[in-house]
């Protein structure tokens, strides 16, 4: 039995056929690409570490209402200072160094105009997503990282929340490893004392697990 | 006998509930359109707002050409 074969219609080949030329290759490639002005090369940055450099954002801030306009910032000024990166294969690095560097503006814009600004739009997590309990929780979460000063604060998202590795964050914040490691353990110990003080934490922090890095 | 560390495992369960919630309310899409659609890739703030640096370069332009015209 002879199958029929149906020929597409010439048309929509055509239509269907015209596409932006699409960017492949490694991360070093990328980056030759976005410095020599390849058409495909901002969308294939931005479809390979969105996701990346959006979780970096709210892991360090919680979900507020700029969330939109800093991702769309960090990769503005990606885009725009493609030349400052200095070894191409740690482009991921670079994106995040960027994503820590505008959430600390961020963060010490709100500090200065707090007086004056209404209460930064904190979110509440979706209620889809988590029950009643991990919802307060995670606000209570954001509510101690605000009282920290700002470098204490990153440093403890990008290490507890976002999980990096040590060397890492210290490459994030762009200091030491020894100045990172100080600084988590301060982060640690204020964070601690407030959270045993807190209802909504209390299940979360065990006090006699304290301690440890 | 290993012990968990309670900060760890409070970041992963936060990091756990931002991961479910960008799922559905991430803004990917609409950056991804912002970015690529914008000449130069320049940024495309709607407003300006108080904070914003812009807002104070304006206050202090107000300012000067107050004094001028006084």
């Amino acid at each position: 039995m002879v199958m029929p074969v149906r020929t597409p219609d010439p048309s929509q080949t055509r239509a269907s056929g015209v596409h932006a030329l699409g960017f492949t290759g490694d991360d070093s490639a990328l980056a030759r690409a976005l410095r020599r002005g390849h058409p495909g090369a901002p969308a294939a940055l931005f479809d390979r570490y969105g996701r990346h450099v959006e979780g970096v954002l709210i892991n360090l801030l919680g979900f507020d209402g700029e969330h939109e306009d800093l991702l769309h910032e960090i990769f503005a000024q990606a885009l725009t200072c493609i030349n400052k990166l200095q070894d191409d294969e740690r482009l991921k690095a670079w994106l995040t160094s960027i994503a820590v560097h505008t959430a600390r503006s961020c963060l010490r814009r709100r500090q200065r105009f707090r007086l004056f600004l209404r209460r930064a739009a904190q979110q509440d997590l979706p209620v889809s997503v988590a029950d009643a309990e991990t919802r307060r929780a995670v606000g209570r979460v954001y509510r101690l990282l605000e009282r920290m000063p700002t470098e204490l604060r990153l440093a403890f998202a990008l290490r507890f929340i976002q999980g990096m590795e040590l060397t890492e964050v210290a490459a994030a914040c762009d200091v030491s490893l020894a100045t990172i490691k100080r600084r988590l353990a301060k982060a640690r110990r204020r964070f601690m004392l407030a959270a045993r003080g807190d209802s909504a934490l209390a299940s979360w922090v065990v006090p006699d697990q304290e301690g440890q890095r | 006998m290993t012990r968990r560390d309670p900060l760890r495992d409070l970041g992963q369960r936060v990091a756990e509930a931002n991961r479910a919630a960008l799922a559905e309310r991430s803004v990917l899409t609409a950056v991804r359109c912002r970015l690529l659609a914008t000449p130069k890739n320049v940024d495309m703030r709607p407003g300006l707002e108080l904070g914003d640096r812009r807002c104070g370069v304006a206050c202090v332009a107000g300012a000067l050409v107050g004094l001028v015209a006084g």
